[in-house]
């Protein structure tokens, strides 16, 4: 951390916004208290901070001295042993962090007092990392237990109580903070993933007897965020109660007595919290027991009667036998597996054995369990369903041990709600938010060895810590569990012949996984156009012509600019959108900042207001011009063609003085939006100038003297300054827009799909110029529907332009239509399809329809209420070519219509899922536009579109 | 906090000065600020009809609707249509039909009988029917709702709106 705090440019802004109570800056740590969760979120992505006052913040010590190599067991010689074994088998282990899991913590810090409230934690180091971050005794930290809805976590409880108490403590009132477990991270680092490399050695009869392992990606005991970052101090290592934790995975927790045994541990500071460790024992069981099947199948050997070969004590191998005795488990070979069906389903079995030390109760009891899977695959689609598990668990628990005889009862086959939580989270890629799919057909699991023998002997330790109305922790529950992912990865394998090394086994790897064992030399697919581009660089750099800086000079004066000039610019930038992509949504205007998603990557909108050193105060019309008709920038690189040049070039010189007029007479902002980073080549900027000779046409609009005046104003809004091309026409592999037939062909922007204006307009009535005058003015046509998405934002934005120009700009596009007005036309078409007879409709999607929609959609029914009843026999978005401009608005809603007499639409992203969505789209398609071919993957299309729509 | 620039609300023909962010839900602020808890919050999506309100004379979902959308008109809350003492005569019908189970839904099906009757004051038995079709009831009270409405239209018929009635 850099001693130098950061500085917030906007506090007194954004303090200033509605729902915010406080902003909190203690050191490094910044924060937004707010009256709701939302208020939070919008203030705090508002906040304009500079980070660098001072000299920029460094890390006080070397990344290398964080990367800590450590050897946490070692017996025999395990390098000799392997080097002599007959058969060695390396291989490597991924698990990765579930970024989705959250915690949730209320706290409330008044003077000596404080009071937190959550669900899950280690309450003991908890209270004395609070005790520093908030400069407390440690008996005035009160720990209370609350089951709060989703609360998964351990660690982003963790993070989220220190967050929560400092918020609190600086607020003066009681805080929630929500975390997710991705949100723990500092914004830099990866995701982690635990990385376990297993070189294992047998000998001749089979044994193991060599196990040399490396565990990559546990971070040593980290401190909280809010700790590092507000600069109270951090514990010492050795006084830190945790440092055990590290210890955790330890020799005991590998369940063969090997002979020659290395166990090393590379910690590095972006890893794992080695403050979860349940997750470090799922992945280590994973590797282990995914390893020894990898072992029974090079020796041919059935993968039970191969482990009960191997060293293991007397106990295990009791519980293997009659594990897989109850799921009557037959030895074969492992490579033999099951032939597949008529229907592709391959059907497979898999085994994996656990012996675990229950570490977190500091107690030294252990814990056994083993899995038998079975799967069904679908090697269509890669669809993995867990058919039955029989689970058998035996621990070393004085509640157990005094009733060894339930322990050997075997329990009726029942859903037993965690294995049916962790198969699914293995299976699928997980949603927090979404209903957990569950993949378990008509899930059969059988436990051995009842788990509430867990509930009925709580521990005294637990009774005796502040925390005493806890959950149990890993005990029973937890130990039970940690085969699982082995058992099902193993029976894959089984069913498929395909080795999963990394959770989760979602449909979509399965498949990828069984193409990829179906064409093994395919080649893969590259990115010619990146490999293109990356051989001509060299060649490029001789060729093009250096591109000189322009001098900076002072802003020009206020008054300089006459007020006509200066309105004049206004209707200039309207038309040019300029506020749509460098204005943050609630950020000042013309700031920048906001993010535009191309196939090269993401291009950050720059600062344009008149700041000297943060926008454009510096730049002269000299160079103000050649960064709108060229794309240089003053300093003489090349702009992104995001920035839309090829269509400003096209301005007139009078246009242009008053655009410049205008920008240098707005408030200047300071505020530094991120820098665009592409990947390379596309990062390589004087590229562009080869772009530029291909692609960029100079030269001011010339008026076709064929057309009237206003055709010829209406092409040069379209064409010039309203780059309606920008959007709506389709682009290259190189990001050019299209000319010619493709001209205004349809195009896409941030998600949605922008139609077709070039005629081919997919609409069931062809816009008439009245039409399209009636959707610019207002946002809104009776026979073509409402304008939303970026579209509502530029219906925004001509707001300011007079009528003339709208109905220049509908000629323009009316008449390249080459389409007949005639309004008679209009209602003769909408009879005729209000007759067309329904074809079969989707029943759940009709029923959706009627309850979330019809209320205000259904023609002809219902109340008048407040906004347009929009008539959806006639709108554009359910006749467009993909489903995509209907997802998003079901998605997202209409929040923001572009006047508010349009009315709005809630957002259906919490209440509908993908399924759901897909039901109702395709009721939507075949009752209003049964004349074309319904949508296909509706579903896929939602779940992809739902991650990049935000929850409301 | 800095609160938000004052907007005004006028609610049940009382003028109401208000810091409240635009973009909070006009039924938010009825319950919430304004403590009118007529209007319920049934499902916050505009489904469900019982949040129902008056901005003019448009029955509206309240929870679908910012406040910076209800400034140009006066709003009507169940409320304003009459009190416990002197009920208003949408409300008298519906007691006198004995026309609730639970209650929950009935401050919005008396706001979208108004609506109906300002509109239309001699409603046939299907434009009834299709006024409160998306007013949903859980508990099965149709039957009596439904006579409750025509008692009320039948009331307006034979004496005309009652004085003090918005």
């Amino acid at each position: 951390m850099g001693t130098a705090p950061p500085s917030i440019l906007n506090a007194a802004q954004v303090r200033e916004r509605c729902g915010v109570t406080a902003i909190v800056l203690r050191g490094h740590f910044v924060g937004v208290v707010a009256e709701s969760r939302e208020a939070a979120h919008g203030a705090a992505a508002l906040l304009v901070i500079d980070w660098t006052v001072g000299g920029a913040a460094t890390s006080a010590a070397p990344e290398s001295a964080l990367v800590s190599r450590r050897t946490v067991a070692r017996r025999g010689d395990a390098a000799a042993a392997l080097s002599e074994a007959t058969l060695r088998i390396g291989r490597t282990y991924a698990w990765p962090e579930d970024a989705e899991c959250r915690g949730i913590v209320v706290a409330e810090v008044r003077d000596m007092a404080a009071s937190i409230w959550l669900a899950t934690g280690m309450p003991a180091r908890l209270r004395g990392d609070l005790a520093v971050l908030l400069g407390m005794p440690l008996e005035c930290i009160e720990l209370l237990a609350h089951a709060f809805v989703g609360a998964t976590d351990t660690l982003a409880t963790y993070h989220a109580a220190a967050d929560a108490a400092l918020l609190s403590q600086s607020a003066g009132r009681p805080v929630q903070v929500e975390l997710s477990r991705a949100a723990t991270r500092l914004a830099d680092d990866p995701p982690p993933r635990l990385v376990t490399t297993i070189d294992g050695g047998l000998d001749e009869t089979g044994v193991l007897n060599a196990y040399a392992m490396v565990i990559e990606g546990v971070s040593r005991a980290p401190a909280p965020l809010a700790l590092l970052l507000s600069g109270a101090r951090s514990l010492p290592m050795d006084e830190n109660p945790s440092a055990h934790a590290d210890e955790l995975l330890d020799a005991p927790l590998l369940p063969y007595d090997v002979e020659h045994l290395e166990v090393t541990r590379v910690s590095n500071p972006s890893g794992f919290s080695a403050a979860d460790p349940s997750v470090a024992d799922f992945a280590h069981v994973f590797a282990v027991e995914s390893h020894c099947d990898e072992a029974a199948a090079a020796m041919a050997c059935d993968p039970v009667t191969w482990r009960l070969q191997q060293p293991i004590d007397a106990r295990g191998a009791a519980l293997i036998r009659r594990t897989s005795k109850h799921a009557a488990w037959i030895a074969r070979p492992a490579s033999v597996s099951a032939p597949t069906t008529p229907g592709g389903i391959r059907s497979g079995r898999g085994f994996a054995y656990a012996r675990s030390v229950d570490g977190r109760l500091g107690s030294t009891e252990r814990s056994w369990a083993a899995w038998v899977a079975e799967v069904a695959v679908d090697t269509r689609n890669g669809d993995v369903t867990v058919t039955r598990v029989v689970v058998g668990h035996d621990a070393e628990h004085p509640a157990l041990a005094s009733d060894r005889a339930s322990s050997a009862r075997i329990a009726a086959p029942q859903r037993h709600p965690q294995a049916v939580e962790v198969i699914t989270r293995l299976t699928t890629e997980q949603r927090f938010d979404a209903p957990a799919r569950i993949p378990i057909a008509s899930p059969l699991i059988e436990v051995l060895g009842e788990l509430e023998i867990a509930r009925s002997g709580v521990p005294e330790r637990m009774a005796a810590a502040t925390f005493d109305a806890a959950p149990m922790p890993l005990f029973g529950g937890g130990a039970a569990m940690l085969p699982a992912a082995a058992a099902i990865a193993n029976a894959i394998f089984d069913a498929t012949g395909i080795r999963l090394r990394e959770p989760p086994f979602s449909a979509d790897r399965v498949r990828r996984a069984l193409e990829e064992s179906r064409a093994p030399r395919a080649a893969r697919e590259r990115n010619w156009l990146a490999k293109a581009l990356a051989g001509i660089a060299g060649v490029l750099a001789l060729i093009v012509p250096w591109r000189a800086p322009i001098a900076p000079v002072a802003p020009p004066d206020p008054g300089y600019f006459s007020a006509a000039a200066i309105e004049r610019g206004r209707l200039v930038s309207a038309a040019g959108d300029c506020a749509v992509c460098h204005t943050l949504p609630n950020g000042a205007r013309y700031a920048g900042g906001l993010d535009i998603e191309t196939p090269f990557g993401t291009i950050v909108s720059t600062n344009i207001t008149p700041d000297v050193a943060t926008g454009i105060g510096g730049w002269s019309y000299a160079a103000f011009e050649r960064a709108l008709r060229s794309g240089i920038h003053r300093d003489g690189t090349h702009l992104y063609p995001a920035f839309p040049y090829t269509a400003y070039a096209k301005v007139t010189d009078g246009d242009l003085l008053a655009l410049y007029a205008y920008l240098m007479s707005q408030p200047a902002v300071r505020a530094t939006p991120r820098r665009t980073r592409l990947a390379f080549p596309f990062n390589v900027r004087p590229l562009l100038a080869a772009w530029n000779l291909m692609f960029h046409r100079s030269g001011v609009f010339t008026p076709d003297p064929a057309q009237s005046s206003g055709w010829n104003r209406g092409a040069y809004l379209v064409d010039g300054l309203g780059h309606c091309g920008g959007c709506h026409s389709p682009r290259n592999a190189f990001g050019a827009e299209r000319g010619g037939r493709d001209y205004l062909a349809g195009g896409s922007v941030d998600g949605w799909d922008a139609p077709a204006l070039n005629g081919i307009a997919t609409s069931p009535v062809a816009w008439t110029r009245e039409a399209l005058y009636d959707y610019l003015r207002t946002g809104y046509s009776a026979t073509h529907g409402a304008a939303a998405g970026p579209m509502a934002a530029v219906v925004h934005e001509l707001g300011a332009l007079p009528d003339d120009d709208l109905r220049a700009i509908a000629t323009y596009l009316t008449a390249s239509n080459r389409v007949v007005a005639a309004s008679a036309t209009v209602s003769s078409a909408m009879r005729e399809r209000q007759s067309v007879t329904l074809p079969t409709l989707d029943a759940l999607g009709a029923r959706i329809y009627g309850g979330a929609c019809a209320v205000c959609h259904e023609p002809d029914q219902g109340p008048p209420t407040y906004g347009i009843k929009v008539a959806l026999t006639s709108i554009s978005t359910l006749h467009a070519r993909t489903p995509t401009n209907l997802l998003l608005v079901l998605l997202q809603g209409v929040s923001n219509p572009p006047t508010a007499q349009l009315g709005y639409m809630p957002g259906f992203h919490d209440t509908l899922d993908d399924a759901q969505l897909a039901h109702l789209a395709n009721y939507l398609r075949a009752r209003f536009a049964p004349e074309k071919p319904p949508w296909r993957d509706v579903g896929a299309s939602a779940a992809a579109l739902r991650s990049r729509v935000p929850a409301p | 906090m800095r609160t938000p620039p004052p907007i005004e609300l006028t609610v049940n023909g009382d003028r109401h000065t208000l810091r409240v962010a635009h973009d909070t839900p006009l039924l938010y602020v009825l319950r919430n600020d304004l403590e009118f808890n007529g209007p319920k919050f049934g499902c916050g999506l505009g489904q469900c009809g019982a949040c129902a309100v008056l901005i003019g004379d448009r029955a509206v979902r309240s929870c679908m609707i910012p406040v910076g959308a209800a400034l140009h008109q006066p709003v009507t809350t169940l409320e304003g249509l009459g009190s416990a003492a002197r009920p208003g005569f949408v409300q008298q019908a519906f007691i006198d039909e004995q026309a609730a189970q639970c209650g929950y839904c009935l401050s919005g099906m008396i706001i979208a009988t108004h609506a109906l009757l300002i509109r239309n004051a001699t409603p046939t038995e299907r434009e009834i029917r299709e006024e409160l079709r998306f007013n949903l009831c859980r508990c099965g009270t149709h039957v009596e709702i439904l006579n409750a409405v025509r008692r009320a239209a039948r009331v307006l018929r034979a004496a005309g709106v009652p004085e003090g009635t918005p």
